[in-house]
C-alpha cells in the first residue's frame, strides 16, 4: 500500500513504497502497417511482425487479469471522410508472460483475454501481448496518413 | 464514460498519430492501489497515479458500477453497466474523483481524492463501483499535412480499472460452495467451483489447491491465487501438472479469506471454505 499522504493534486517524486500489486499497462509499439500498395491488402502478423502493436502489462505476480480491445474497423484521415477497411481475425491476437514474441500463443483479439502476470517479483511480474491486423486499400485509394484508436482496458478479477 | 469523451480522445489521439508516424512510445501509467475501501466512517480516500513512462501523461478518471463475474466457459469478466438500476448496490452515482483530469510528470506520481457522498438514508451494505483510468501522452494535437502516399497505424488508448467498495454500517461476507467436480485432462486438472457469496458483501478472499496421493503427500500445490465473489461465480480452474501421473489422489481446495494484495483491516472476515474430490489419473 501506498502510505504518504498527500494533497489532492500534489505531485512528488516516485519513491519505493508503491505497492507492487498496482497494475499497469503500457504500450510499447503502435500497430504500424507503414506504407500501402493501393489495392494490395497489407498484414501484420502478430507472432513475426516487428510492426505488431505491443502491450506490456505489469501487476501482482500470480494475478488474474483481462483485457478488453475495442477494435475499429475502419481507419480515417484526421476526421474526414476517407477511410480504410481493417480486420482482425481469430490469430491476430498474440500474448505471452515472457517477452518473447516468437512463442507468444495466438488469440482472437476481439474476444476477452483472461491471463495471469507472471509470477516473478519486478521487473519480470509481466505480461505481453502483441497486435496485428490486415488492412485493404483500394485501387483508388486516396493518399494520406490513416489511423484509428484501439481501446485496451486491463484490469484485476480478484477484486 | 461519455461518448463525447471517448471521441475527443481518440480525435486527439488519432491528430496526434497523423503527426508522427510513428514514433516508438512507452506511455505507462500505474494505479495503485487496485483495491480502494470507503466507508460512512471514511467516506474519502485516495489513489495514486505513477507515471513509469518517459513523457508527460493526461489521464482521465471515470467512475462506472461493475463487478466480476464468470461467462459461460468459466472465464471471468467484469460487468459494466453504465446505467445501473436501484436494485443494485451501485455506488457509482455518488463517488467522485478530485481531480478528474490531470496530467501526470514523467518520473512523478500524483494523488487523486476518492470521495463518496451517499444519499441520506443509504442502507447497509456495501456499494460497488469501478475506477477507470484513461492515459494517453501528453500532446498538442495538430492535423500532419498531406502526403502523396497511403500510410496506416493504429494507436492505443490505455485503461486500467480498480475497484471501489463503500461499507455502510455492518457489512459480512462469507461463500457457500453450491458444487464442486475435478478431473483429470491430459497434463493439467480441470476443476470447477460455483460459489455463492452470503452476507451483504463481497467476498474477497484467495483460493489454493493441493493433489494428494494415496499415502497422504502433497505432490503438487496451486496458489494461493486471488478470488472475488461478488454475486456467485461458477469459475473454471485448469491447474497444470508438472508430472506424469497415474493412478488415484485427492485435490483439495481451501478458500479463505487471506490476501497479502488488501490492507488486513478492510478484509471482512469469513468462515474458511475447504472441500476434497477424489481425481483418477488413467
Amino acid at each position: 500500500m501506498v502510505q504518504a499522504q498527500l494533497p489532492a493534486t500534489g505531485s512528488i517524486t516516485i519513491s519505493a513504497d508503491v505497492t507492487p500489486d498496482g497494475l499497469t499497462i503500457s504500450s510499447a509499439n503502435f500497430l504500424n502497417f507503414g506504407i500501402l500498395i493501393p489495392g494490395t491488402p497489407t498484414t501484420l502478423n502478430a507472432r513475426t511482425s516487428v510492426n505488431a502493436g505491443k502491450f506490456d502489462i505489469r501487476g501482482a505476480q500470480r494475478a488474474e487479469f483481462t483485457l478488453t480491445l475495442t477494435l475499429p474497423t475502419e481507419l480515417r484521415i484526421g476526421l474526414g471522410p476517407l477511410s480504410l477497411p481493417v480486420t482482425f481475425d481469430g490469430t491476430s491476437g498474440c500474448a505471452s508472460n515472457r517477452d518473447n514474441q516468437n512463442s507468444c500463443s495466438t488469440f482472437n483479439p476481439s474476444t476477452v483475454l483472461t491471463a495471469r502476470i507472471r509470477n516473478r517479483v519486478a521487473p519480470d511480474n509481466t505480461y505481453f501481448v502483441w497486435l496485428g491486423g490486415t488492412v485493404s486499400p483500394t485501387v483508388g485509394q486516396s493518399p494520406g496518413v490513416y489511423t484509428a484508436v484501439i481501446s485496451a482496458l486491463v484490469q484485476y478479477t480478484g477484486n | 464514460m461519455t461518448r463525447s469523451l471517448i471521441r475527443l480522445v481518440r480525435a486527439t489521439l488519432a491528430a496526434f498519430a497523423a503527426v508522427s508516424l510513428f514514433p516508438l512510445l512507452a506511455d505507462a501509467i500505474l494505479v495503485a492501489p487496485h483495491a480502494l475501501y470507503l466507508s460512512d466512517r471514511q467516506p474519502t480516500g485516495e489513489i495514486f497515479l505513477v507515471n513509469q513512462g518517459g513523457q508527460a501523461e493526461d489521464v482521465t478518471i471515470d467512475v462506472v458500477f461493475g463487478y466480476p463475474e464468470s461467462d459461460s466457459t468459466g472465464e471471468m469478466q467484469i460487468r459494466f453497466d453504465s446505467t445501473p438500476g436501484p436494485d443494485v448496490p451501485s455506488a457509482a452515482g455518488w463517488l467522485r474523483a478530485f481531480p478528474r483530469r490531470l496530467r501526470v510528470p514523467p518520473g512523478r506520481r500524483q494523488a487523486v481524492r476518492i470521495q463518496a457522498t451517499p444519499p441520506a438514508g443509504l442502507p447497509g451494505g456495501e456499494y460497488w463501483a469501478r475506477l477507470i483510468v484513461t492515459s494517453q501522452p501528453a500532446r498538442d494535437a495538430a492535423l500532419g499535412e498531406a502526403d502523396s502516399v497511403v500510410r496506416a497505424g493504429i494507436v492505443f488508448e490505455l485503461r486500467t480499472v480498480t475497484s471501489v467498495a463503500f461499507r455502510q454500517g455492518a457489512v459480512t461476507t462469507g461463500l457457500h460452495l453450491d458444487s464442486a467436480s475435478a478431473r483429470a485432462n491430459g497434463d493439467s486438472v480441470v476443476t470447477w467451483l460455483a460459489l455463492t457469496r452470503e452476507g451483504n458483501a463481497a467476498f474477497i478472499g484467495s483460493v489454493s489447491f493441493e493433489l494428494v496421493n494415496g499415502a497422504g503427500e502433497t505432490v503438487k500445490r496451486w496458489g494461493p491465487s486471488p478470488i472475488a465473489v461478488y454475486y456467485g461465480v461458477n469459475r473454471r480452474f485448469v491447474l497444470p501438472l508438472d508430472a506424469a501421473r497415474s493412478g488415484a489422489f485427492e485435490l483439495r481446495i481451501a478458500i479463505s479469506t487471506a490476501r497479502t494484495d488488501i490492507p488486513a483491516n478492510v478484509v471482512l472476515p469469513a468462515a474458511p471454505l475447504e472441500h476434497r474430490i477424489p481425481v483418477a489419473f488413467p
